[in-house]
């Protein structure tokens, strides 16, 4: 017989479980970045993940003098890192990215759970600054004689590729199935759908975060379009540069979103204000990271002051007010 | 119907997920179990214990008293069985406090005190007579609380009350002790709640249970209604919540009912007026009324996370492990739990007895929780249904920064395990936060005691500067 505090029993659902069903997420995403870009794809998420992995390894076993225990988040986050960089980022600059996002955005903050900032959304924004170069990268899809669409089809046919929006029906197919330039892994927007949809069932994503994000930034395109804003854009609006992927699984992430519902909701809104304020007025292609990674920030502020009421207080805030006022 | 609930910031809690798909209901077996020993601790309710009026070799039998009530916070004890005294000794209860018991060996006769034999006509007692009953009959909160339920129906008189809830949630996992007296025996629950009712003078007498539990639903509205007609003056309903876990607190119950929020130190009968029984508190008055025996036994649940559901009839004193030993299909277990699987307390003596307040055993057999860091989810936020942030707390108690935990409101906390339930990385939050919770309120008190004895000071000195600085003090006091 064992003595215990209670409660006895737990729910069936560990911090292992959750990551794993996270990296179950993240394969489809892979899988039509190898089905794009092919082994290169593949070779850098393989590259990504062990790397980010021995990295954490090293770091706590001899910088923190901790028994390491390996903990599936370091696979999701150097997936998560591949997946929103450009095809043709040389080896080299993902492993230097993999080393900032494990030990100086998550091991110095603390491991897992006490970082602040998203690990792979930091590296990406360290890597666009100090390799602007990388940013350049962009590729057609399906042009490597490697990738796996290649090799079950035969060779892209080089005119439709070189203009891939031609009638408004190749346009929506291709704005689904991603078939058009961008970062490795963000582009397919029916398997992040998907995906996200498998997260919410099984309780691992938190809804609110993605949805008010989305919400203010489709509210956002009909205010700043004006007459010209159609529905195609709005989906375009919404679809390209990441914003889905980093809506599923940049603010899915714990550690770095709010713990309160209301919390959640006000970070969403205030990534997609500042997204859509970037977007329009400042270089686009750092619009999602920079606008995520500033709210980022502002989550342990969210953590205090968005709280639920507590039971026969009147409410937080004057409560607070009370007791200082005293 | 309306189905009632306690609302935002007590977000629903699937604490009944681990029983899904289990016919909790149809494995139901009533045993009336005759132990070979019983000890019987005099200290079984809130307050002072009783003092036991029996020596070494006293030949005792069914319902005679054993102890005598030293205040009015106090009930008496009973024999639960009939047979020889052989010891009184000092034992320790699962709750940490050292009782006196007296030891009785079983002669197996069940010999009943002349005192216990049916009454002619129960039900025109008068309120005066009811009360007498209810004061020798030895009845606790049997729902865990442990208030002496005559002291209780006092203090509802004296305030005035004017609706009695009967308490029939049972929130807790497993736990069904109430469900099977609600659906096997709802005449003696039903005339029990009246006869409490008389005693505190309501009218008005509420029935709760929860939506999950159908047959019973059904079989306390069909008895309802037979027993409207031979009670024309009483108000007899029926009220059903949605099945959550702390929705058997009563203080969630008043809640969900009044929309009030009581603090630790209100209770229900000044501020709402409502007095609240647990359902077996209500059949064991019954007993009392309509056989004049005092309460002697208890139905105890026997079950667990892969045990099958067991109630039983057990005489109070009877330890845990003779109960057990009884039993057939109990397996190795990891954990043995007196009362429910999220609350209750484990124990490793097994010669522990059980209780007028113990609902039942739950045997663990789920492995401890795979240890992880905290990962910042916010599952326990959801969880709390007082609105603390339990992952917040927990993190200042283990940097100690008790000036941050001031103002964390932890003394909110009713230790419901909520937070600890859902917690992914199997952290042992709600028993940090209990910890600390206690510690807090304790330090309370304390500091009221010193504003107290400040303000005398400040009165009974005539000059103004000094009065000036005290009331500094004061407020310094308070600021901390």
């Amino acid at each position: 017989m064992k003595k215990s505090p209670a409660p006895h029993i737990r729910k069936e659902m560990n911090v292992s479980l959750i990551y794993l069903h996270v990296l179950i997420a993240l394969l489809p995403c892979a899988a039509a970045a190898v089905y794009y870009y092919g082994m290169r794809a593949l070779l850098l998420l393989t590259v990504g993940c062990a790397s980010y992995v021995i990295s954490d390894y090293l770091f706590v076993q001899f910088v923190r003098h901790e028994p390491y225990v390996l903990d599936i988040s370091g696979f999701v986050s150097g997936a998560v890192l591949v997946l929103i960089l450009p095809p043709t980022t040389p080896i080299l600059y993902l492993i230097a990215g993999v080393f900032f996002a494990s030990v100086v955005v998550k091991q110095c903050f603390g491991g897992v759970g006490c970082n602040i900032f998203n690990p792979a959304l930091a590296a990406r924004a360290f890597l666009s600054i100090a390799f602007p170069s990388i940013d350049a990268g962009y590729v057609q899809p399906l042009l490597s004689p490697w990738s796996l669409g290649t090799l079950l089809y035969g060779p892209a046919d080089a005119v439709s590729s070189a203009t891939p929006w031609i009638s408004r029906t190749e346009r929506v197919f291709e704005l689904l199935s991603g078939r058009y330039p961008g970062a490795i892994g963000t582009t397919c927007a029916v398997a992040i759908i998907i995906v996200g949809v498998y997260l919410v069932v099984h309780g691992i994503l938190r809804p609110q975060a993605p949805l008010s994000y989305l919400l203010v930034l489709c509210a956002g395109y009909w205010l700043t379009g004006g007459t010209q804003a159609t529905l195609f854009g709005m989906f375009y609006w919404i679809f390209t540069g990441g914003i889905l992927f980093a809506a599923v699984f940049v603010m899915g992430d714990y550690s770095t979103t709010p713990t309160t519902n209301d919390g959640r909701l006000i970070f969403g809104a205030g990534a997609a204000v500042l997204t859509l304020l970037i977007r329009n007025m400042g270089n686009p292609s750092y619009a999602v990271g920079f606008s995520v990674l500033a709210m980022n920030a502002a989550v342990p502020i969210l953590d205090l002051y968005i709280r639920p009421r507590i039971y026969s207080m009147p409410s937080w805030f004057s409560g607070k007010k009370k007791a200082a006022l005293k | 119907m309306k189905k009632l609930s306690f609302r935002k910031g007590f977000l629903p809690f699937d604490g009944l997920d681990f029983s899904k798909g289990r016919a909790l209901s149809q494995e139901r077996v009533l045993e009336h179990f005759n132990p070979k020993e019983v000890v019987i601790p005099m200290h079984q309710s809130i307050g002072t214990p009783a003092v036991p009026i029996v020596k070494v070799g006293t030949l005792v039998s069914i319902g005679q008293m054993i102890g005598r009530p030293t205040s009015h916070i106090s009930v008496p004890v009973h024999a639960s069985i009939s047979g020889t005294v052989t010891a009184i000794e000092t034992i320790r209860l699962p709750n940490g406090i050292e009782s006196q018991a007296v030891r009785i060996q079983n002669d197996l006769k069940r010999r009943a005190d002349d005192s216990v034999q049916k009454r002619q006509s129960p039900e025109n007692l008068s309120p005066k007579d009811l009360r007498r009953l209810l004061l020798f009959s030895g009845i606790v909160g049997m729902g865990g609380e442990g208030y002496p339920a005559a002291a209780k129906c006092l203090q509802a008189a004296i305030a005035g009350v004017d609706t009695l809830y009967v308490n029939g949630l049972q929130s807790e996992p497993y736990l069904t002790c109430d469900i099977h007296l609600m659906r096997e025996h709802a005449d003696r629950v039903i005339q029990g709640a009246i006869a409490l009712g008389s005693v505190c003078r309501v009218q008005k007498i509420v029935f709760c249970l929860q939506d999950k539990w159908k047959q019973e639903i059904d079989t306390m509205a069909g008895a309802l209604e037979r027993f409207r007609p031979s009670y024309p003056d009483r108000e007899l309903s029926m009220s059903v919540f949605k099945a959550r876990f702390p929705q058997g607190y009563d203080k969630l119950l008043i809640k969900a009912i009044y929309h009030v929020e009581l603090t630790q130190e209100q209770r229900p009968e000044e501020t709402v007026g409502a007095v609240i029984f647990n359902v077996s508190t209500c059949a064991a008055f019954w007993e009392k009324v309509e056989k004049n025996l005092p309460c002697t036994s208890r139905v105890v649940t026997v079950s667990g996370d892969k045990t099958a559901q067991r109630n039983v009839l057990v005489p109070i004193g009877t330890s845990v492990a003779e109960l057990l030993d009884r039993i057939p299909g109990i397996g190795a277990c990891k954990r043995i739990v007196i009362g429910g699987a999220l609350m209750g307390v484990a124990i490793t003596n097994l010669d522990t007895p059980i209780l007028k307040t113990t609902q039942g055993i739950t045997l663990i057999k789920q492995d401890d929780p795979q240890k992880s860091a905290c990962i910042h989810c916010g599952s326990c936020v959801e969880a709390c249904p007082v609105g603390i942030l339990p992952y917040l707390c927990n993190r200042l108690i283990e940097i100690s920064d008790l000036k941050a935990l001031h103002y964390e409101s932890i003394d909110k906390c009713i230790s419901c395990g909520a937070c600890s339930y859902a917690c992914p990385a199997g952290i042992e939050l709600s028993a940090h936060i209990a910890r600390a919770a206690h510690q807090k309120r304790k330090e309370k008190n304390i500091d009221k005691n010193m504003e107290i004895s400040a303000e005398i000071s400040a009165e009974k000195s005539t000059e103004k500067s000094t009065k000036k600085t005290t009331e500094k003090k004061i407020e310094g006091s308070t600021i901390r």
